[in-house]
């Protein structure tokens, strides 16, 4: 799928955003206006980007995670990634985003959300 | 047509963003009789991706052009991509390829599309000069 969407949930101060499609420079530029919004509205201490059905990210996706991590930064908040794939996982290395923004194992951060 | 390639493709884009999808797509339906294993493809949709989104993003800064694309295979299973733009060039080709390094001032680039470029394909070159173009050649040879 060429478009991305988006879902989210917030639970005791954690803000998921379930992303959905292709992550390309084209896609990106609406989502991350509406990603931004909601998270200036909802001010979460961690907003958890769920990529698990997240089909294609080139590095336009790793500027739409860089920018939100600045974002909740600002607010004092963190950033989460789960459900990555390997092709996915292999540009967030290539940029070395893993060592300071937390990568978690497929949908365990929701799982622990639905058991809170 | 290519000297001895077992298959060539010529593509000229409209530099809109809504065609880096295309350009994935084109080249995954010209690589399909190769059979490329899934993770090959990721990496070569992914190179293509980040060439055309240079052109529009940086070479011809948003406006309009035409993206120049050409795709070619041999019979070694070697893959060559060449894309190019008649925007307005890099003037240090050197500095643009350092990972992270982005002329975009917005925070919302990675500065990583060469560098994505260089590590999902066996070779890459570009060549450029300021007020003419780009031109990024990549190349893979499939499993």
């Amino acid at each position: 799928m060429d478009k991305l969407t988006f879902t989210q949930d917030i639970c005791e101060g954690i803000a998921v955003f379930h992303l959905c499609g292709s992550i390309d420079h084209h896609t990106v530029k609406n989502v991350r206006e509406e990603i931004d919004r909601n998270i200036y509205r909802l001010r979460p201490h961690e907003v958890v980007l769920d990529l698990n059905d997240v089909e294609f990210m080139d590095s336009s996706g790793l500027g739409l995670i860089l920018g939100r991590y600045t974002r909740i930064s600002d607010l004092g908040g963190a950033l989460t990634l789960v459900g990555m794939s390997d092709e996915v996982m292999k540009i967030i290395r290539l940029s070395g985003a893993d060592s300071f923004i937390r990568c978690e194992k497929k949908s365990e951060k929701e799982r622990m959300i639905k058991n809170a | 047509m290519l000297k001895n390639s077992a298959n060539s493709v010529k593509m000229q884009l409209d530099s809109r963003s809504v065609n880096e999808a295309f350009s994935r797509a084109a080249l995954a339906a010209f690589l399909s009789p190769l059979d490329p294993d899934f993770g090959e493809m990721c990496d070569l949709r992914t190179a293509i991706s980040e060439a055309v989104t240079n052109c529009i993003v940086h070479g011809y800064k948003g406006n309009g052009g035409i993206i120049y694309i050409n795709l070619s295979y041999y019979d070694d299973r070697t893959v060559k991509i060449a894309v190019r733009d008649k925007g307005c060039g890099i003037e240090d080709i050197k500095q643009a390829m350092q990972p992270l390094f982005t002329t975009d001032r917005s925070g919302e680039r990675g500065g990583m599309g060469f560098t994505v470029m260089k590590s999902f394909c066996d070779k890459m070159r570009v060549k450029s000069k300021v007020g003419k173009g780009t031109s990024v050649f990549m190349e893979k040879k499939l499993r």
